[in-house]
């Protein structure tokens, strides 16, 4: 059962990156012009524009086109930069990283930060602590968040001057060996901790920034689903054993309540990465952002579909985790359907 | 499901007919929309950003600044009596080209729905009412390619490929928008459409215009109108991001995302540039949330 | 003698019975108006005995035994009785808004719903070891004691594979199971009193039959006195000794079942009675005119008076009393007291 769920999420997600796929092969298309002579530039001769047109199988049928496109990208090939005039894989290298980890770390304050309040909000009710959870909650929906971003960078960066305020690491850092490109799990797999320190102050005012809607919604939505849930006659038949409280809440009503809250966060993921594009700005953070704002702003349609496939690929691969981890929370979606009377 | 019912004629049968009575049901309205304190400051904030777009050129101390203007003889002022909120790189009143902002702000959003939501709903009504057929299938479905990204990154996407301008900016942004009204709709539809009344309806041999309008069509007025009003900040913000990166709003035009982007340049000393703009962002976008909450939460919409 | 009428002298020998209740008041305090549902509820429940609790929906017979066991909502209930007996502990009221002593020592609580009261997201098994575990003292609580406990349960109510059971999700097995799983989560406690809510009243009536027979057989077997709430009649006859006739929150007749059928007194078991189709007799059965009361403004005196046929100006001004028609029969009505008055 639990196998062939995973398989019809992997399905789904397959089917989505086609569909993606398509909408932006179509995209880059439509565009006037001829693709070639963009990417080698004005100076490059007749002959070079003819010779890329045909290593870009530009006059062949589309759907030829569509098929050669696709499997470039599988072989790793996004085109050359209509900008850079350099292979698009080889300048985004380096950068896609700095914003996956910047939206995972977020996504980890969401997690934790959010659903605790959401849990302490319920468990007390109606005092003033629900009241200023709820309060914190409104204040965080309401700004937006580069205004929260600006914000943060003025109070702690130059107000308090407590927090760098650019980059991934102070000018003088050596990042540590190259593993997975998170500078927090290299740091931490290298035992070098003044790096990961390092990296943490740098990525905390950027990730805040982020997540600050995130955490109000995760929270809003635990602490409703808590309420309800409590009312709900399984958690009232426990009260009536006398189990102490902490197990029930803390394990009876705590797994349910929270599965709404993970199914969100597909889309907050989402969410999360868009953000990404102006707070990589404001922090100077050398994420994906500089190259594909710099990639549309220029029109090089080669740039703008490489980034837009690998956020693409990004949302839809972090979607269907977010799907088996709803699978792996609550039995009755993970069995879907198939009841055994 | 509230319900509205209206005076029909189907087919020559007179249908039943209970008009509500508007006058004690908004003042009741008023009663429980005021005791939220939060909805009625979001009201103001909204009112306050009205009144300012509207009136701009008598409200704005220095109309002409909004516009295209240079004096570099008072440039980078802070805020003075003269000039409320300081002069920006070029010396243009910031105070006035936030008030006209505020304009342009209110024109996206009010032109972004107007777009996004009649072929949203009409898309979603139509996939509603046929669920489960061809068409069903091909409106949802490309639906939801829409929504299988990010919805910056698609704004970003088409207004990069578009030339930058308020206009374009508008389309983007309206691209982005419908499909999440073509799903509320959606849902809404695909529930109601088997209720008794919709059904009476059809066996009645009612057009399929009256069906569709007149039984369906009312029970989404409501989450329509309070998902209009939330809504309202986020296309407010999605644009402001989109100028933020200068694919919106073009200078010399004020536009609040311009203004902000233009202003992180020059901190942390000329600190109003970068306060005000941002300072107006909040006002509308907290606003409209604000008062959209409060509206949710009298009208009990449940699918927003 | 059991005696356990309001405003008369007790005299109870101790360990006569298992649960003696008083005077049981329960209101619940709403957004300006307080709500008194249950305005005098006793019972009395002796050793392997089982007693019924019936009325129509609403009259608070759910709430009166809830109200004992503790699991109403803390915030707006509000309790007080005369007098609360378990065991020959004498259980005390904390704060107006719950009893203290009674959950879970002795007393189990079969729920109404079975398919609502199980954890969706848990096993089966998983929520019955933690119940178990709960209810027993720290040296027997070991994994295969309390596993072996599980399943001798499961097995007490009849449930087969209960090994493979345990591992089953709720939602995975009938409603059926699900109510006998909920039966043996109540004998884990060996409890002396098991108190059943609508038992089977969510299921085919077939089932509902199982479980019923199921109940006898605890009794006979295990020596457990049960509590079932119902508004079925006919679950009443075939279950239980004793029957205890709830109206608006009140008892109105109370005594041993069979006398009660053959002879009801008080008008409103009358029509209840008389309400159950029969396939002698003249056709469609007749049912009784109006409506339960609104418990926040309820009829002064007798709450039933509005809907009897019987009614007096007495019954207007005050509640009746209990009147004892047997040993074994007692009622609440004026037609019965000495003194009649004139008709209304």
């Amino acid at each position: 059962m639990t196998t062939s769920f995973v398989l019809r999420r992997f399905g789904a997600m397959i089917l989505t990156l086609l569909a993606i796929s398509v909408l932006i092969f179509v995209l880059t298309r439509v565009m006037p012009g001829d693709p070639a002579r963009m990417a080698l530039g004005p100076k490059a001769s007749q002959q070079m524009v003819a010779d890329l047109r045909a290593q870009m199988h530009l006059d062949e049928p589309l759907y030829l086109q569509y098929y050669y496109w696709v499997t470039g990208i599988f072989r790793g090939d996004l085109g050359i930069s209509f900008y850079s005039h350099r292979r698009v894989m080889t300048d985004l290298k380096d950068f896609v990283p700095a914003t996956m980890e910047l939206v995972l770390f977020a996504t980890f304050i969401i997690v934790v930060v959010g659903v605790s309040l959401g849990v302490l909000a319920a468990m007390f009710k109606d005092t003033w602590v629900d009241a200023a959870i709820r309060f914190f909650c409104y204040a965080a929906v309401s700004v937006p968040y580069f205004v929260w971003a600006l914000a943060l960078i003025l109070l702690f960066g130059y107000v308090l001057s407590v927090l760098p305020l650019g980059g991934r690491l102070s000018p003088l850092m050596l990042e540590p060996p190259r593993v997975t490109g998170f500078i927090l799990l290299d740091g931490l797999l290298a035992g070098n901790l003044t790096v990961v320190g390092d990296a943490l102050a740098h990525l905390i005012l950027p990730a805040l920034s982020l997540c600050f809607g995130g955490i109000a919604t995760a929270a809003r939505v635990t602490r409703a689903t808590m309420s309800d849930n409590y009312k709900k006659d399984y958690i009232q038949l426990m009260r009536a054993y006398d189990m102490p409280r902490a197990r029930l809440m803390v394990k009876y009503l705590l797994k349910p309540s929270i599965i709404p809250t993970v199914a969100l966060l597909g889309m907050q993921i989402g969410v999360l990465t868009a953000r990404s594009f102006i707070v990589e700005l404001i922090f100077v953070w050398p994420g994906i952002s500089k190259y594909g704002l710099r990639a549309m702003l220029c029109k090089d349609l080669n740039g703008i579909s490489a980034v837009v496939i690998l956020i693409g690929l990004f949302y839809v691969v972090a979607n269907f985790l977010v799907d088996i981890a709803v699978g792996f929370l609550d039995p009755r979606i993970r069995f879907e359907g198939m009841k055994s009377r | 499901m509230r319900r509205n019912l209206l005076h029909r004629k189907s087919k020559g049968i007179q249908v039943a007919v209970e008009k509500p009575q508007r006058a004690l049901w908004l003042r009741k309205a008023w009663y429980d929309f005021s005791r939220n304190r939060a909805s009625v400051v979001g009201l103001a904030m909204v009112l306050i950003v009205i009144v300012c777009a509207v009136a701009a050129p008598i409200i704005a101390t220095h109309p002409d600044h909004a516009g295209l203007f240079l004096d570099f003889k008072s440039k980078f002022n802070p805020p003075s009596l003269e000039h409320f909120f300081g002069t920006d790189n070029v010396g243009r009143d910031v105070f006035s080209r936030v008030i006209f902002a505020f304009r342009f702000s209110l024109l996206l959003g009010c032109g972004v729905l107007a777009i996004a939501v009649p072929v949203g709903t009409i898309l979603g009504l139509i996939a509603g009412y046929y669920k489960g057929s061809i068409i069903d299938t091909v409106i949802m479905r490309t639906t939801d390619v829409f929504l299988s990204l990010p919805p910056l990154v698609l704004a970003l996407t088409i207004a990069s490929i578009l030339t930058p301008n308020l206009r374009n900016a508008l389309l983007a942004v309206s691209i982005t928008w419908w499909p999440w009204y073509c799903r509320m709709i959606y849902s809404i539809v695909s529930s109601v459409r088997n209720e008794p009344y919709v059904r009476m309806a059809e066996i009645l041999g009612a057009p399929r215009r009256h069906i569709l309008g007149g039984e369906i069509l009312p029970n989404c007025i409501t989450p329509l109108f309070t998902k209009m009003t939330l809504d309202m900040g986020g296309v407010i913000l999605l644009g402001a991001s989109l100028s933020f990166v200068g694919l919106g709003v073009q200078p010399p035009t004020p536009g609040l995302g311009t203004m902000l982007s233009k202003g992180t340049l020059y901190l942390p000393n000329a600190w109003w540039l970068v306060i005000f703009p941002a300072l107006g962002i909040f006002l509308v976008v907290a606003g409209f949330n604000l008062l959209g909450d409060g509206l949710r939460d009298i009208l009990g919409s449940r699918d927003v | 003698m059991v005696d356990e009428k309001d405003g008369r002298d007790m005299e109870v020998t101790s360990s006569e019975n298992l649960l003696e209740v008083e005077a049981l008041r329960v209101a619940f305090a709403g957004f300006g108006k307080t709500a008194n549902v249950v305005e005098s509820f006793s019972l009395s429940v002796g050793h392997r005995q089982k007693v019924g609790v019936v009325g129509e929906t609403g009259c608070g017979k759910s709430v009166s035994m809830k109200a004992i066991l503790g699991v109403l909502p803390e915030r707006t209930a509000r309790l007080s009785a005369k007098r609360l007996v378990f065991n020959d502990r004498e259980i005390r009221i904390v704060e107006g808004t719950r009893f203290k002593g009674l959950k879970g020592g002795g007393v189990s609580y079969v729920p109404q719903d079975p398919m609502s009261s199980l954890n969706p997201v848990y096993t089966v098994g998983s929520q019955l070891y933690d119940i178990v575990r709960t209810g027993i003292d720290r040296e027997r609580a070991t994994r295969e004691k309390v596993k072996r406990e599980i399943l001798e349960a499961l097995e007490a109510v009849r449930l087969s594979n209960p090994e493979v059971l345990l591992r089953q999700y709720p939602w995975q097995l009938s409603g059926g199971m699900q109510q006998r799983i909920l039966i043996a989560m109540a004998i884990t406690r060996e409890p002396q009193l098991l108190v059943g809510d609508e038992p089977g009243t969510a299921l085919d009536v077939t089932i509902q039959d199982q479980i019923l027979r199921l109940l006898n057989d605890l009794v006979k077997d295990h020596g457990v006195s049960i509590v079932i709430i119902t508004h079925n009649l006919g679950v009443i006859r075939l279950l239980s000794d004793r029957v205890t006739i709830m109206y608006a929150g009140c008892v109105v007749e109370e005594g041993v079942t069979t006398q009660v059928f053959e002879d009801p007194k008080h008008p409103y078991t009358q029509g209840l009675l008389d309400s159950i189709p029969k396939l002698t007799g003249l056709g469609i059965a007749k049912g009784i005119r109006g409506r339960i009361p609104d418990y926040r403004d309820p009829p002064p005196g007798c709450r039933f008076h509005p809907r009897c046929d019987y009614c007096m100006t007495v019954c207007t001004d005050t509640r009746p009393e209990h009147v004892d028609i047997s040993a074994a029969h007692s009622v609440a009505c004026y037609l019965y007291s000495d003194g009649v008055a004139h008709e209304c």
